[in-house]
């Protein structure tokens, strides 16, 4: 097939470029990058000058990665309040080239600061993965983000042609998706989340409305934010949509499955992707779970240098049988959510299958109570649907409590509250599945 | 002068936001790039008439729904080589936007509603000690909490059907592109025309606000039409 008829890619020459040349574009652009950040960043350079490395020093990629001290989301925070610095000292520029800013979810503390220019580096991976979807040009996509992580952008996909309709991401604007869905013919979706899918559930139960006619035009839907639950995944795949699942490239951009469905899809070229043991500072093996640490290779606001992410994934660098060649991850969890249980490692991704044995917990809403990372007994409070109760709340969470256990192979407690009251406290597009109480 | 044109075409939108209509229901806002950047162009003359220092930065609050309509007002605060600090204008983010007035030296506050104040005062802040010295953009729910409090300089912003009007510093009702919508009450309603090619044309359409729609010439100079609400 030539190029002239080959419509698989929407950027086939990045998408399926060659290991080697992926290499000597991260090369190119990292050896750009290192003289400007140091000379730029406030941060950069005291990190640097505290490990005694300069710019001269970097003359490969390989010194980049032996040779270039880390950084990790305390150390901005910390510089942030010692210099009273909103963005930590990451930042490279100021306006006009600095537009506007951008926040992380905030969930661990303050949100993070996301500084662009008016070239938005997420936009650009999410373009390829709505071609992937299906989406080309003139074609419309429901684009119900959750916050405003990248501000207003609804005209930052002009150059790909999709058309986006924004839609709040809000429980009560499920209707109003739906309606839009019949009305626009969208082919991709971007995006769902738990509390959404929850929102359409109980809309299809109280109208009647028959959702796998309102949503015949999709091509796939994309789901992020965490993992999804066995029960939602039927759900969704019973109104005929294909489910991509999505989650943040360590704040760089982000990373989608294919419809391989065998890891998420990263962009090499967007952001240099180191995996490492996550006690240590050296390579894990391909495939094995490792912390995910970037390099921003396209940002000249405020790039994150060799940042440590906390996030646990399995990554490897095998080729997709989709014909994309860059690395793909599955997420594991985030290091700070784990939890040492008389010595055993659990992570809300341990617990997610479990809750599907039981009706009235099939939702999957459950939250980790984690007042230190170590305890002898791991305490869960756990969301159930009230009116799928059978027996007593006192059975139910004596059931939970013992599948959990035997499951798990460690003592647990459960609280139960209803999904309502788990749901109730935001954020709209998922719960924190680890609190301190 | 104000007689609509007829529209010989229809744009290609770029996106497809919402508006209002009268009674209140979320109707599809096909929005093209030269709607937007025509918006820009207005946004930055009510801009203009405050004493903003470029470099300066302006909390846009909105919500993503609104993705269309309030992209004139973050690109003209970027125009005017300002930096758009982006918060959710939601009950749940308010969290977002005290932590934004806390960690960033603002100049402004745009598009604050009533769930931004209740969220703010759920969390034990004070809304008028947080706007304090800022200029702040308040839609009519929340403009009426604070219009006359002390220490807050509060102006004006509205959805009127799909068109948007915003206060300048004379803070004499909010101002509405003249040659983009032509604009007049019918019986104490304000009812406007589109008047340049749209992906949407409106004519006579009646937006469910009531007010007054003032012509004229503004203390800030501008002929635009004011919109004072009722």
């Amino acid at each position: 097939m030539t190029r002239l008829d080959d419509d698989r890619f929407f950027d086939p020459d990045i998408e399926t470029m060659s290991r080697v040349d992926i290499e000597k574009l991260q090369e190119a652009r990292i050896l750009k990058l290192v003289p400007y950040v140091y000379s730029r960043s406030a941060l950069i350079r005291e990190v640097w000058d505290e490990a005694g490395v300069k710019p001269e020093d970097i003359k490969s990629l390989a010194d980049f990665k032996a040779k270039v001290p880390f950084i990790d989301k305390d150390r901005i925070r910390r510089y942030r309040d010692e210099h009273d610095d909103p963005y930590g000292g990451l930042a490279c520029v100021g306006p006009p080239h600095l537009r506007g800013v951008g926040f992380t979810s905030g969930t661990t503390g303050d949100p993070t600061p996301l500084p662009r220019s008016e070239y938005h580096v997420a936009i650009a991976g999410l373009k390829r993965e709505l071609w992937h979807i299906g989406a080309r040009a003139n074609d419309f996509f429901t684009y119900a983000l959750f916050t405003f992580r990248e501000g207003l952008n609804a005209d930052k996909w002009m150059d790909s042609g999709f058309r986006p309709i924004t839609v709040q991401h809000l429980p009560s604007e499920m209707p109003h998706l739906v309606k839009l869905s019949r009305e626009l013919r969208p082919k991709a979706m971007f995006m769902l989340s738990t509390p959404l899918i929850i929102a359409l559930e109980k809309y299809q139960q109280e109208t009647g409305d028959d959702l796998k006619e309102a949503f015949s035009s999709y091509e796939g839907v994309v789901f992020g934010g965490e993992p999804m639950s066995p029960h939602f995944r039927a759900v969704v795949e019973g109104w005929g949509l294909e489910i991509f699942e999505l989650s943040s490239l360590g704040d760089i951009a982000t990373a989608m499955d294919c419809r391989a469905h065998d890891g998420m899809h990263t962009w090499e070229d967007l952001a240099l992707i180191e995996h490492l043991n996550p006690d240590g500072n050296e390579d894990v093996a391909d495939g094995a779970r490792g912390e995910l640490v970037v390099t921003a290779l396209l940002d000249d606001v405020a790039p994150l240098i060799r940042y440590r992410t906390d996030d646990l994934v399995q990554f490897t660098r095998q080729p997709c049988s989709c014909g994309r060649t860059h690395g793909r991850l599955k997420p594991i969890g985030r290091k700070g959510d784990e939890m040492l249980i008389q010595g055993r490692s659990i992570l809300p991704i341990d617990i997610f299958p479990l809750m599907q044995q039981f009706p009235e917990t099939r939702t999957g809403l459950f939250q980790l109570i984690r007042p230190q990372r170590e305890a002898e007994r791991l305490t869960l409070r756990v969301g159930y649907e009230e009116s799928a109760l059978e027996g007593s709340l006192e059975q139910l969470q004596a059931r939970v409590g013992d599948a959990l256990s035997t499951a798990l192979q460690v003592p647990v407690q459960v609280l139960l509250v209803t999904n309502q009251a788990l749901l109730k406290d935001g954020p709209p597009n998922k719960i924190p599945r680890v609190t301190k109480q | 002068m104000n007689i609509p044109a007829r529209q010989a075409s229809v744009l290609s939108p770029m996106a497809v936001g919402r508006y209002l209509d009268a009674s209140g229901e979320r109707q599809a806002l096909p929005y093209s790039a030269l709607e937007s950047e025509r918006s820009t162009r207005s946004l930055l003359k009510v801009l203009n008439t405050f004493e903003f220092s470029m470099g300066s930065n302006l909390l846009i609050t909105a919500l993503f729904d609104q993705g269309v309509q309030a992209l004139g007002m973050e690109r003209a605060v970027m125009q005017f080589n300002m930096v758009a600090v982006s918060a959710d204008s939601s009950l749940f983010d308010a969290r977002r936007v005290e932590s934004i007035i806390r960690l960033f030296p603002l100049a402004g506050a745009y598009g604050i509603t009533a769930a931004t104040l209740d969220g703010l005062a759920g969390l034990g802040h004070d809304p008028l000690k947080l706007f304090a010295g800022m200029v702040v953009w308040a839609w009519p729910d929340a403009y009426g909490r604070l219009a006359g409090q002390p220490g807050i300089k509060v102006f004006r912003c509205l959805e009127v059907g799909p068109a948007l009007a915003v206060e300048c510093s004379a803070a004499a009702g909010a101002h509405i592109d003249r040659f983009e919508w032509a604009i007049d009450t019918v019986d104490g309603e304000v009812v406007l025309s589109s008047r340049l090619e749209r992906c949407q044309a409106f004519h006579h359409y009646h937006t469910g606000l009531r007010g007054q729609v003032l012509h004229g010439v503004c203390s800030c100079g501008s002929t635009d039409p004011r919109i004072v609400p009722a």
